[in-house]
């Protein structure tokens, strides 16, 4: 039998080899490593290269066992040593992540998202804020929810599909029936609320955490709320009679003899307050301290910002109120 | 026995007599029950001790404990001879003409003898005019004995001991009856000297305020000069030799002997339980008085004891006149030895199949005769317990002494109910006229109603008695229900009478009982299949005086009423009573009117009592009785949380429901959101989720640790990194905003100790001068009100405010608060100049404004609004301040004061280490620079709003670097934990302690007692568990109890490692040793999902597998 036959029995298989690979000067190279350590070693936890590389050398192919020869390092990596360069590999190669190491990417992304939203969302009702335990629970149910419905989405979508090829002999398309139709639309609207569907590594925790909540509060598994902010919003009494315009804002004078639109500025500002805790009238100075929805906060700042040029002033005294203990 | 039915029960009210019956756990408190219900034809006296009635839960049938109390009124009659001598013999007494058949009532609580449900026992002795003490005759006095001999004792019960599980002397240990008498007077001595020892204690502190009173009484009399002899008042039976003579200073010694147990008194008897036999000495003396010609009377006296029977003569000889004969005292030889000749002759023999020609001997000699079927049983226990029933049944000695012994309700109350008010409340405003009741035990309609309801009960709808199915035919279905629950039973019977061999006669008792014993049991299905029915919470009560009706009004006195002040808020609420029934365990028989003295269920209180309460007729002057029994605290804490999300809000009302019902179980929403139950201990816990489960929420609820709370700090170690920044002092941090447009400088410092603690303190003082200064700030800029208007609102404001928080603790006043601040940081050593003219610098608190954090404003111009400044210094400054930025179109550092501010709250609610709030930080505003270049000016209004976010951004940053730049501690929440414990588990005591991190505050000897109190510190984080570990380890001989106390510093830099070289060389580069604040900062990052630095995933990589075949 000739030697290099390559049967089952002596293949040797890399079982805990994790490959970081890089490209530079139209060749590609390989460093052997050990799972789940990559990530560890680029974030600073496991400072022990021995610890992370398998041998300290660059491959061209790590499972073929062939070594980059150090003409081509010279060419690609030039004035580096071989260490210097299996740290540069290491540091900005590409690499297959871990299993573990996803996991627990994946659990610590989750959580921070949990306590995200467990911090900004309360309970209608008491005004109290939920556990981080609940709101898990809560989130679970959603993303099984999700999962289900867009399973039979695609099944709907398949099967209108079906339909459609149906009627392409017809070509004309007049005969659409109906009910597709009107299931569409349903299925369209429940497209619209925001669904959820697990949390992934690639998106920050806060921006997830925005998902979540807008998906808690469409969904409602448990009665969810947005815990207010609680602001104070200021403003000269001499504009406050102003009538508001959507339109871009023009000069004060103009404002003053503009009274075609549909509120004074007062009311539109209260209209974004949702529970007026005091009003007052301060000489000139028009002050009033309320809850207001997180959602509308920006949409009120931008309203001030232009129809008052800068003269009333919101002011955030809490960012979210939740029921406190005594 | 014939069956009793309620109408005679309920006629029969007049005469009851409420016993409570306490022991350790398994001593055989229920088995004891079991006998008497037997006794009432309810269950069948073959199964008596066997089926435990009154454990009508399924959990509790299934661990074979008691969980509740629950009571049960049974009828006794009792033949009496008109003589003052009554018969011991009861209802087997021969009927001479004289003798006068008298009917009793009894209402029996069963109480739970396992430690965790010990505050059912302390409510159920309170209900109750005399207690029956169990001991079991092996194991002897226990922890909970004790307990409830105290309990006992505290609630001037009369007790009656029974000393228990005889049989269990002959049959496993295989004492000879000489033994068994050494065995049972040594028991009789530990007990006594319990009683004794809390009867010591007693003494000395009444001696010591004798003594207080003759010192005070020789102080009146040297200022007056007059003989006034101070009156005490004298308190019925146990405070009658107060009234000392004014001359002479001796103390009376009060009489103990009464309060001993000894056998010769007849307030002790020997049972056993199981067999279903007990006696008194009283019983045997009355069987030998014939026999041995000696009176009775005299017989009593000596069958216990040592004394002897003089064989010849047929003499009673002390031990001095035994002149070394080898005799056995008398209560070996005319009572143990007979018994034991019983056991010998049934269950003993060469094969334990006993010897029928000893029976028959026994038989003839008792003139027993027994039916011949049971003779020829092949089963030893059923003859044995059939001649014990005919000769020494356990009801009657039992039932005989109770009534003899303890006393009935009038003379109960007479000797109980003076101490019992004077211990209420506000005991001086209490009405005479309803201590007069009370004490007299008036029951007439026009008396006042007094009556204590101890618990709620939860019943479902279906089981009250005006649902129920009455009479009437069953129907296919029920009938089969029947059968089912029949074979049940059978199968249960079966498994209890374990080991032996299944018999015919079993069997038969088995069924014929389930029938007899349908009611009771047909209740128990009731809970399983009707699960859907409502809950009614029935009050478990009884009346002291006066008469309730149903349809009657009554006030609901809440526990922490007080007579002193009947119309403070919450005012009691008057009550309808809709209902009264009768106890029988789980069953209830409707009443119509209910007589002093009677424990009952009242309907009609749901929404006004929560757990106990009293009930009364008047609302001024009335007693308050509930207010004082807190027997012990819960202390297990869990955190609940429905397994579906949409189920909360069936939790949250099944936790209100249960929190009425159990008399031990507190619930709370904590601040987090979450829902924590308070219980008394692992076992309790469990019944009251499984309760939750099925019968209050009727979902399914998980429990785990509830989240542990932190804090975070900085101190100035003596060995900290180097300033990260050499040229600027510790702590300071200049921070550029993305921008570059604003730089501040802050330094951050940790405060002086005395001011932190004292801001912690005071929080509710700076919550209040916050509130005020802005309702003051508004008044001010409103100019046109009048300076001292605005003062005076703010005056009614306090007002308002101070109502709720008079009683929990003092609100300082802004200058009070300001002066006291000035101590505490004239208190701080060392760097005096920094602190000096701080306060007047303060310009907010933090977390939520109200926090032991302080934000400085150390710049030039005051960037920042000062917090305590005085009133009248500078009064127009929020006005100068809010009207002035509008104006000028150029942005300086003011404008971001309050953005700086809002970030110091930020970063104050949320620590660098694990996002915990900070504590005892100080962050000096050094430097504000607004530099905006001047091209751009024109738009600066449009970049507020960027910049904004930047500053908060910057100064949250600086402040936690500033933070990081000291030494980082962790605060862990402590718990003050009380144990009372008796020397001997004094070191389990603290190596369970110590293994869990506290810290032992303080040990002392109790005055007159053997117990130690210990006060030590607790982390919370370490308590989950803890009070079933320190139960467990001194098995239950230490009770702890825990109040959250504050936070701690944990003297550990979490971020430390070793790193000098002496370090390095002890510890090694790894640290061997943990470092336990790392480890709780992990902890908490882990459950928030924050990095957590140097956790990795693979500790050491593995190599390469070859994997060959």
């Amino acid at each position: 039998m000739p030697v290099g036959i390559n049967q089952p029995s002596n293949q040797i298989k890399l079982t805990n080899v994790s490959l970081v690979r890089m490209k530079k000067g139209k060749k590609r190279y390989e460093i052997a490593c050990y799972k789940n350590k990559v990530l560890e070693y680029r974030s600073g936890i496991e400072t022990d290269l021995d610890n992370v590389l398998q041998i300290p050398s660059v491959f061209l192919n790590v499972s073929k066992g062939a070594v980059a020869p150090s003409a081509d390092l010279a060419k690609s990596f030039p004035k580096m040593s071989v260490d210097d360069i299996i740290l540069e590999i290491l540091q900005k190669g590409e690499l297959q992540v871990g299993e573990k190491e996803r996991h627990a990417q994946l659990d610590r992304v989750s959580r921070e998202v949990v306590d995200i939203v467990a911090g900004k969302l309360v309970d209608p009702k008491s005004k109290r804020p939920y556990t981080t335990g609940m709101i898990e629970k809560a989130l679970d149910q959603l993303s099984q929810q999700g999962a289900n419905a867009q399973h039979e989405a695609k099944q709907e979508a398949k099967h209108e599909n079906r339909d459609k090829d149906r009627h392409t002999p017809n070509a004309s398309g007049t005969a659409t029936p109906t009910n597709t139709e009107s299931s569409n639309g349903e299925a369209k609207k429940a497209k619209d609320l925001p669904t959820w569907t697990g949390v992934s590594t690639t998106r920050s925790a806060k921006s997830q955490a925005l998902d979540a909540m807008k998906a808690l509060i469409a969904h409602q598994p448990i009665p969810v709320a947005r815990a207010r902010m609680r602001l104070r919003i200021t403003c000269p009494t001499s504009i406050l009679k102003q009538a508001a315009k959507s339109a871009a804002p023009k000069s004060v004078d103009d404002d003053e003899d503009d009274k075609s639109a549909k509120g004074t500025i007062k009311d539109r500002i209260l209209s974004y307050v949702e529970q007026v805790e005091s009003q007052d009238m301060l000489g000139e100075e028009w002050e009033v301290v309320g809850f207001v929805e997180p959602g509308a906060f920006k949409a009120l700042g931008d309203f001030i910002g232009t129809q008052t040029k800068g003269r009333a002033r919101a002011e955030v005294l809490d960012m979210a109120v939740v029921h406190e203990g005594d | 026995m014939p069956v009793v039915n309620p109408e005679k029960l309920v006629k029969l009210q007049h005469a009851a007599d409420g016993i409570c019956i306490l022991a350790h756990v398994d001593h055989g408190k229920t088995s004891l029950t079991d006998a008497l219900i037997a006794t009432n034809g309810i269950i069948s006296p073959k199964l008596a001790g066997k089926i435990r009635y009154l454990d009508s839960r399924p959990d509790e049938q299934l661990r074979g404990i008691t969980m509740e109390s629950s009571a049960i009124s049974l009828y006794f009659s009792l033949l009496r001879r008109s003589a003052p001598q009554a018969s011991a013999e009861g209802d087997n007494g021969d009927s001479a003409p004289e003798i006068v058949r008298k009917e009793y009532l009894i209402n029996l609580i069963d109480s739970p003898g396992h430690i965790d449900f010990s505050s059912e026992v302390s409510t159920a002795s309170r209900l109750c005019d005399g207690a029956v003490v169990l001991v079991d005759a092996v194991e002897g006095v226990c922890s909970q004995t004790v307990t409830v001999l105290r309990q006992t004792w505290i609630e001037k019960l009369k007790p009656l001991l029974v000393v228990n599980k005889m049989d269990r002397l002959v049959t496993e240990l295989k004492m000879s009856p000489g033994e068994a008498y050494t065995h049972l007077s040594k028991l009789l001595e530990q007990v006594n000297a319990i009683v004794g020892s809390f009867f010591q204690g007693e003494r000395m502190e009444d001696d010591l305020k004798w003594r207080e009173r003759v010192e005070e009484r020789i102080t009146a009399a040297s200022a007056k000069k007059t003989d006034t002899t101070i009156n005490e008042g004298t308190n019925g039976a146990e405070s009658g030799n107060e009234e000392v003579p004014a001359t002479t200073g001796g103390y009376e010694e009060k009489d103990d002997e009464d309060i001993y147990f000894s056998p010769e008194n007849n307030n002790v008897i020997f049972s056993s339980a199981v067999d279903g036999w007990a006696f008194t000495p009283k019983q045997f003396a009355g069987l030998y008085e014939k026999k041995l010609g000696i009176k009775r009377s005299i017989l009593e006296k000596v069958l216990w004891g040592d004394f002897y029977l003089d064989p010849k003569t047929k003499r009673v000889l002390g031990s001095k006149h035994l002149k070394g004969r080898n005799l056995k005292p008398m209560f070996v030889q005319l009572v143990l030895d007979s018994i034991w000749a019983v056991y010998e002759a049934t269950t003993g023999g060469p094969n334990g199949k006993g010897e029928p020609a000893l029976v028959e001997k026994i038989m003839k000699s008792l003139n027993i005769t027994l039916p011949p079927h049971i003779l020829r049983s092949r089963d030893p226990r059923a003859l044995l317990t059939s001649l014990f029933a005919a000769w020494l049944p356990l009801s009657t000695a039992v039932l005989v002494s109770v009534i003899e012994h303890l006393p009935s309700p009038p003379v109960a109350q007479a000797a109980r109910i003076p101490d019992m008010v004077k211990a209420s409340p506000g005991a001086d405003h209490v009405d005479p006229r309803v201590r007069d009741a009370m004490s007299n035990f008036k029951t007439g309609e026009d008396e006042p109603v007094v009556a204590y309801v101890s618990k709620m009960v939860a019943i479902p709808e279906s089981e009250l008695p005006h649902n129920k199915r009455r009479g009437g035919t069953l129907t296919a279905e029920e009938a089969r229900e029947l059968g089912q629950k029949k074979r049940a039973e059978i199968a249960r019977a079966q498994a209890i009478a374990n080991g032996e061999t299944a018999d015919v006669a079993k069997v038969t008792d088995a069924l014929s009982s389930t029938a007899i014993g349908e009611d009771g049991l047909g209740g128990e299905v009731d809970v399983k299949e009707q699960r859907q029915d409502p809950e009614h919470l029935i009050g478990f009560a009884r009346l002291f005086s006066g008469t309730l009706s149903v349809g009657d009004e009554v006030y609901v006195l809440p526990p922490k009423f007080s007579p002193a002040h009947p119309h403070a808020q919450p005012e009691p609420q008057k009550a309808t009573i809709t209902a009264l029934y009768l106890l029988m365990g789980r069953g209830l028989e409707p009443l119509i009117t209910v007589p002093a003295g009677v424990v009952f269920g009242v309907a009609g209180l749901e929404g006004h009592i929560l757990k106990s309460g009293t009930l009364c007729s008047q609302l001024g002057g009335s007693v308050n009785l509930a207010g004082v029994n807190m027997g012990s605290q819960p202390i297990v804490r869990v955190a609940l949380e429905p397994a579906d999300p949409g189920d909360l809000n069936k939790m949250i009302a099944g936790l209100k429901m249960l929190e009425q019902s159990d008399p031990c179980a507190e619930y709370e929403v904590l601040e987090s959101g979450e829902h924590v139950i308070l219980t008394a201990g692992e076992l309790h816990l469990e019944r009251c989720l499984k309760d939750l489960r099925e019968r209050f929420a009727r979902c399914e609820i998980q429990a785990g640790e509830p989240i542990v709370p932190y804090r975070e700090s900085i101190v100035s170690a003596a060995e900290m990194n180097p300033p990260r920044e050499k040229d600027l002092p510790r702590g300071t941090v200049i921070g550029v905003t993305t921008s570059k447009q604003v730089n501040i400088r802050l330094r951050v410092r940790p405060l002086p100790e005395a001011v932190t603690e004292f801001l912690v303190k005071n929080t509710g003082a700076v919550k209040r001068l916050y509130s005020e200064r802005r309702a003051d700030e508004e008044g001010k800029r409103g100019l046109d009100v009048p300076e001292d208007l605005s003062h005076d609102q703010t005056a009614e404001r306090d007002g308002v405010g101070d109502t709720g928080i008079i009683e929990t603790g003092k609100l300082l006043s802004l200058a009070d608060f300001k002066e006291q601040l000035r101590l505490a940081f004239a208190e701080a050593k060392g760097e005096k100049e920094v602190w000096a003219d701080v306060i007047e610098k303060i310009a907010a608190f933090g977390p939520r404004r109200v926090g032991p954090n302080i934000l400085v404003d150390a710049t030039q111009g005051g960037v920042c609004g000062k917090f305590l400044r005085e009133k009248d210094t500078d009064t127009d400054y929020g006005n100068e301040h809010s009207s002035e930025t509008p104006r000028s179109d150029t942005l300086t550092a003011r404008d971001f004061s309050d953005k700086i501010a809002y970030a110091f709250q930020l970063s104050a609610a949320q620590g660098p280490l694990c996002n915990e709030p900070l504590q005892g930080v100080a962050v000096f505003l050094e430097e504000v620079n607004v530099t905006i270049p001047p091209e751009e000016e024109s738009s600066t209004r449009e970049k507020l709003g960027r910049l904004t976010g930047e500053v908060i951004k910057t100064v949250r940053d600086s402040i936690r670097q500033g933070f990081l730049d000291w030494s980082p501690r962790l605060l862990l929440a402590m718990y003050s934990c009380e144990i009372q414990a008796s020397a001997e588990v004094l070191g389990r005591v603290y190596g369970v302690i110590t293994r869990r991190r506290g810290r032992i505050l303080s040990e002392a000897l109790q005055e007159g007692t053997p117990f130690f109190t210990i006060v030590a510190l607790l982390p919370v984080a370490s308590s989950f568990g803890f009070s079933d570990e320190i139960r467990k380890r001194t098995s239950g001989a230490a009770q702890p109890q825990l109040i959250f106390s504050g936070y701690e510093m944990l003297d550990e830099d979490p971020f430390w490692v070793p790193f000098t070289e002496e370090d390095l060389e002890d510890l090694g580069e790894l640290a061997d040793k943990e470092n336990v604040a790392k480890k709780y900062m992990d902890g908490v990052r882990m459950r928030k999902g924050l990095f957590v630095k140097g956790r990795k995933l693979v500790e050491n990589a593995e190599k390469q597998k070859t994997l060959k075949r």
